[in-house]
């Protein structure tokens, strides 16, 4: 074996820096709190409403119901794809790092693949379960003999896996969770302030939607569906308004601000001053 | 080994190291000296591949930072103690150092060992003192057994105790043949820690020599008492020497030996009551070589100037 660095002894080492500092063990627990913990609240809260108004169950959504936490969650991994970057900037371990590892490209590459991976494990894993627990809350929820539409529905409607687009969208739940976690990376890369970064993160996911509402009714609908949160709903959604991407345009769109800001990020931190 | 060649670094406007030429060999400690603000941490910036030189080039044994194949096993630096991240813990850091350069995780425990860290290695590095964190520092420096040590101001806030053992570990580095870059801004400390040193001021080289040297070539005076002052006055100045300080029969001489004053009055007939040179120390080496040079020199308060 050669003693040669690979880029698997850089993730090696980045995976341990990531995973030893309180913050990132923090904001793993606070993304499962949040996408199961308010996942189950929700489902819960929505199950038992559900008798009370005929609206409520001709719109009634469950998987997007059972995934509602998701969208809390899309804070959180920002942050901590933010705090992957910026933290080292905020310390100066940055240099000690970069005098380690001076192949830049290759060790932001190596930070991304640990964030990345820790991500969409987890990311996954929550939807996945956020959605398992959601639908069990439903199926397990009786509707009273008076307010069933049908009467064969005895219990709240609740999706299943195999029923078509349901797999994809919880899927893409953890997918979006991803993608969010390396734009906040990226714009920690290119910031390298963790409140700048955060700041931005928070305002192109909170803040733009707002400001759709200033603009002329036929135009808003072309651009708020550009806009990072409403791509991440059209990732998780099963019934499709011609207002939003499919899914599969979603993820395309949302990874291509992924490459974009990631490549402003590597060209700016190939040439700056550490 | 380290070279600069024409190194110039500027930000912005500021020209912060300019037109820098040395070379440090191995086997020695080097001190590398200057005011606050003269460059140092730049230079040592750009050896290591942090901050890319305007013009010139920086190179660690012949070969840019950037291509080294494994860093830390050629080069090991302690730019700043307080740059890591203040919730991990002292061996995770060297851990993660260790892992990107494909060092056993056994060495993390010796060099450990080596600084005295062993029996906090498992606590927050935030919570060191920063005595500790020179320590953790130079910890992260030794770590790959580089033949290359660069350590900028690495006894600020040591303890006598500290730099003592800091010092003759420099010392025990270099007898090992390692190149071994020391920077301050204490010219007391170097005369003690370095053999060989570099004195730079506002960015450029100004001297470059053994410590024995810098102290020999600054200009010491020669103190003299006669009852002759003026004649002894004219004849020293026809030999080249000048007046540096005067009162009463006392005086002082620059730019000439006592050797040569001593035949002088003696040609002439006048008397001496005392010949003493007076011995630059290398701190006023120092102060003379970067006077000229010193970004913020003090300026005493004059009365009705509270700003
Ligand atoms: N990143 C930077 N941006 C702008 N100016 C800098 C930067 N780093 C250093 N300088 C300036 O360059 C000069 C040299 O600084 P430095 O290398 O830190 O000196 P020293 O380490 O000898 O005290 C100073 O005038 C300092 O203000
Ligand atoms: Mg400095």
């Amino acid at each position: 074996m050669s003693n040669h660095p690979t880029p698997l002894s850089i993730v090696r080492s980045e995976w341990i820096k990531f995973r030893t500092v309180r913050s990132t063990v923090w904001g793993v627990l606070t993304l499962i709190a949040l996408t199961v913990g308010f996942g189950a609240l929700i489902s819960f809260a929505s199950a038992g409403h559900y008798s009370q108004r005929d609206i409520e169950k001709l719109s009634f959504d469950p998987v997007l119901r059972s995934l509602s936490g998701l969208f809390f969650a899309q804070l959180v991994v920002g942050v901590i794809g933010a705090l992957a970057i910026t933290s080292e900037y905020g310390s100066g371990a940055i240099r000690s790092t970069l005098a380690a590892v001076p192949r830049r490209i290759e060790l932001i590459l190596a930070k991304a693949s640990v964030l990345k991976i820790t991500i969409f494990v987890i990311g996954e894993a929550v939807s996945f379960g956020a959605f398992s627990i959601g639908q069990m809350i439903f199926a397990s929820t009786k509707v009273p003999l008076a307010d069933r539409v049908f009467p064969e529905l005895t219990h709240v409607p609740s999706a299943s896996l195999g029923t078509p687009g349901v797999f994809l969208a919880v899927f893409l739940g953890g997918v979006a969770l991803t993608l969010l976690a390396l734009l906040g990376f990226f714009l920690g890369l290119i910031m390298r302030s963790t409140a700048a970064s955060i700041s931005v993160y928070v305002v192109s996911l909170l803040v733009l939607p707002i400001l759709t509402i200033f603009l002329p009714s036929n135009w808003r609908n072309d651009i708020s569906k550009f806009l990072p949160t409403n791509l991440f709903q059209g990732m998780i959604a099963t019934h499709h308004s011609t207002d939003a991407f499919s899914p599969w345009m979603a993820t395309g769109t949302l990874t291509f601000y992924v490459l974009v800001i990631g490549a402003i990020g590597l060209a700016l931190f190939s040439r700056r001053d550490a | 080994m380290i070279q600069l060649e024409h190194a110039t670094k500027k930000y912005g406007d500021t020209i912060a190291v300019h037109d820098l030429s040395f070379t440090v060999e191995p086997g020695v400690v080097t001190g590398f000296l200057g005011p606050n603000g003269s460059g140092k941490s730049t230079t040592m910036r750009m050896v290591l591949g942090l901050d890319r030189p305007t013009s010139g080039r920086a190179l660690v044994n012949g070969k840019r930072y950037h291509d080294l194949t494994n860093p830390l096993r050629e080069v090991g630096a302690l730019l700043d103690a307080k740059a890591l991240h203040p919730g991990r813990s002292a061996r995770n850091h060297l851990r993660a150092l260790a892992a990107s350069n494909k060092i056993p995780f056994s060495r993390v425990d010796e060099v450990l060992g080596i600084v005295g860290l062993d029996a906090v290695a498992n606590k927050k590095a935030g919570g060191f003192s920063l005595g500790m964190g020179q320590r953790l520092g130079i910890a992260g420096a030794i770590l790959g057994d580089p033949g290359v040590l660069l350590f900028d101001e690495p006894v600020n806030g040591l303890d006598p105790e500290g730099i003592r053992w800091v010092r003759e570990f420099f010392h025990s580095l270099a007898a090992e043949g390692r190149t071994v870059f020391v920077s301050s801004h204490l010219m007391s400390e170097m005369a003690l820690t370095a053999h060989q040193l570099i004195v730079i001021g506002r960015g450029e080289l100004i001297r470059h020599g053994t410590v024995s040297e810098l102290t020999a070539t600054a200009t010491g005076s020669v103190l003299v008492r006669s009852p002759q002052i003026d004649e002894l006055t004219v004849a020293i100045a026809a030999l080249g020497g000048s007046v540096a300080s005067h009162r009463d029969d006392a005086i002082e001489f620059a730019g000439i030996t006592a050797e040569q004053i001593g035949v002088a009055a003696l040609d002439r007939g006048i008397a001496l009551y005392e010949l003493t040179p007076q011995r630059a120390s290398l701190e006023e080496a120092f102060m003379e070589m970067t006077a000229s040079s010193v970004e913020f020199s003090g300026q005493p308060l004059s009365e009705g100037n509270h700003a």
